[in-house]
């Protein structure tokens, strides 16, 4: 499978501290990379990275490519003109907008390479949401707004389509709906970049996944074997296999 | 002067004033920016439309787009100066740098048209018109038209358009909005533009109503923040009502008290509007 994004030798800290050390990474066409640690590893700050994006002013060095082009230090609204979406944590619409308006504010650009999605391709996706289409983002529950969030990044019809904790709030039903519907776009052909402290639920739906300790990658590889792998089934899972 | 005389000349005041407000408004709701040279870009739409009128011999409907134009050029290169500023949301920062650029215009435009008072030939100021025992001028009617049409206008594209989506995106979080494939600097310009040029409009429509001089601009900031405040920070609709009530309030109180003491007691009313309202008129 050949790589559509490759992180080498990523470092970044904030001001003094580091948080990030020789990261390598890389994710393939049509893949579903998992990217799983616990509180603190590094996992936002890696994802921040690779779009560009952060609310901090972190300090960047290393190379980041997206399909042949080099992403090192173009603004993230440019990152995204050449194919990456993130769907940070958290905050990730629009929330005086309503649902319509934050899924009309994207575009896709010219030069995008990704699938178009239109509004209602999003609606047929999202079912609940056409019916909350007028409504302010602020009156929606936690899983429509990652709806909302994820509806948003494919309008802009990413090659990467980074997502930064997309369980965090949502009841485990909504969690296993979410992660089927990601799982459903990477088989269409989408790259997906999964940030995820459930190790278990990544190792479900992802091809590859990597570990992150400290701001390093501590191990790599096939989701399938991981999911065998009696260290990581010890040391991740709580020793049961799901 | 009767009292319908004073409502329609508060009316066309207050008018005046709405037009003046209505790029702050944008600028401070929608990007949490300030520009203390406000009242200096309509002192030269004032400058640039006598200069059209008087000097180049142009009509007086001629200097109204070319004052605009001017104002929003100057504003253009004001906010790329000040980009940095901008993106890092500097506010005292902004406030002194462009209080400076203030003052470089009223420094330039003394330099360029002198220190004389001068009045803008506006055809429409010498005709009037009678409603009852009221009478006014046409430049009245074309300040009160200008302000309709101005604030439909903002409030269709704000409310209504990919434009304004784009605006209230970045006014909510211009981080986020990166992620939306907006570049926010470009939007931050795009205001600071619509701010600008419409001060110039405003010094272009009101200031045939008075004489000119260079050092004018500074009462207009003070009724600008005014406007702003009162009528809730951000608000299109309150920006108006603001405008056109505080233009009543000054034109009915001074037909019984003292012109001098209209801003203290305008003033009073926003104090005591504020207490009751901090939000001010109609903002939620």
């Amino acid at each position: 499978m050949s790589s559509l994004l490759e992180v080498r030798d990523l470092r970044v800290r904030y001001g003094h501290s580091p948080a990030l050390h020789d990261v390598e990474l890389t994710v393939g066409e049509g893949e579903l990379v998992a990217v799983a640690g616990a509180n603190g590893a590094g996992k936002t700050t890696l994802v921040n990275a690779v779009a560009g994006w952060s609310r901090a002013a972190p300090v960047v060095t290393g190379q980041i490519r997206l399909g042949g082009h080099d992403l090192t230090g173009i603004p993230a609204h440019r990152r995204a003109a050449l194919g990456v979406a993130l769907v940070p944590e958290g905050k990730g619409v629009f929330e005086q907008l309503t649902v319509e308006d934050n899924l009309r504010l994207v575009t896709p650009p010219r030069t995008a390479a990704g699938r178009r999605f239109r509004i209602e391709d999003i609606y047929r996706l999202f079912g609940q949401l056409k019916e909350r289409a007028v409504a302010p983002c602020s009156t929606l529950s936690g899983g429509e707004r990652q709806m909302v969030a994820l509806g948003r990044a494919l309008r802009a019809a990413p090659t990467l389509l980074i997502l930064d904790e997309p369980s965090v709030g949502l009841a485990p039903r909504l969690v296993l709906d979410l992660l089927r519907h990601v799982r459903q776009l990477v088989d269409d052909g989408l790259s997906v970049l999964l940030v995820e402290q459930n190790v278990r639920a990544s190792l479900q739906v992802a091809d590859r996944l990597y570990l992150l300790e400290r701001g390093e990658v501590v191990t790599s590889g096939d989701a399938a074997r991981m999911r065998d792998d009696e260290r990581i089934v010890t040391a991740y899972l709580g020793g049961l296999r799901g | 002067m009767s009292l319908s005389a004073q409502l329609i000349n508060g009316l066309a005041l207050g008018a005046g004033y709405a037009v003046l407000a209505v790029g702050w408004t944008v600028l401070l709701g929608a990007a949490r920016l300030v520009n203390f040279s406000h009242g200096q870009l309509y002192m030269l739409g004032a400058f640039t439309t006598w200069f059209v009128v008087a000097k180049l011999g142009l009509p007086y409907l001629v200097g109204i787009p070319v004052a605009l134009l001017v104002c929003g050029a100057l504003g253009l290169l004001m906010q790329l100066a000040m980009i940095r500023l901008t993106l890092d949301q500097k506010i005292v920062n902004l406030m002194v740098v462009t209080l400076a650029f203030g003052y470089l215009l009223q420094g330039g435009a003394a330099l360029l048209f002198g220190g004389n008072p001068q009045r803008i030939d506006s055809p429409f100021e010498a005709r009037s018109l009678a409603l009852g025992v009221a009478r006014f001028t046409q430049q009245d009617v074309l300040i009160v038209v200008a302000a309709l049409v101005l604030y439909a206008a903002t409030f269709h594209v704000l409310g209504r358009t990919g434009v304004g989506r784009t605006v209230r995106a970045v006014a909510e979080d211009p981080k986020l909005a990166q992620l939306y494939g907006i570049n926010a600097a470009r939007v931050y310009v795009g205001v600071f533009v619509f701010a600008a040029a419409t001060a110039g409009l405003a010094g272009a429509v009101i200031a045939p109503r008075s004489p000119i001089l260079t050092s004018i601009g500074f009462d207009e900031v003070i009724i600008t923040f005014l406007v702003v405040v009162l009528g809730g920070i951000g608000s299109i609709l309150g920006g108006l009502l603001a405008g056109l009530g505080l233009g009543l309030f000054v034109a009915v109180f001074g037909a019984f008290f003292p012109p001098a003491y209209s801003m203290a007691a305008a003033f009073a009313v926003l104090l005591v509007i504020l207490v009751v309202r901090p939000q001010g008129l109609t903002a939620r």
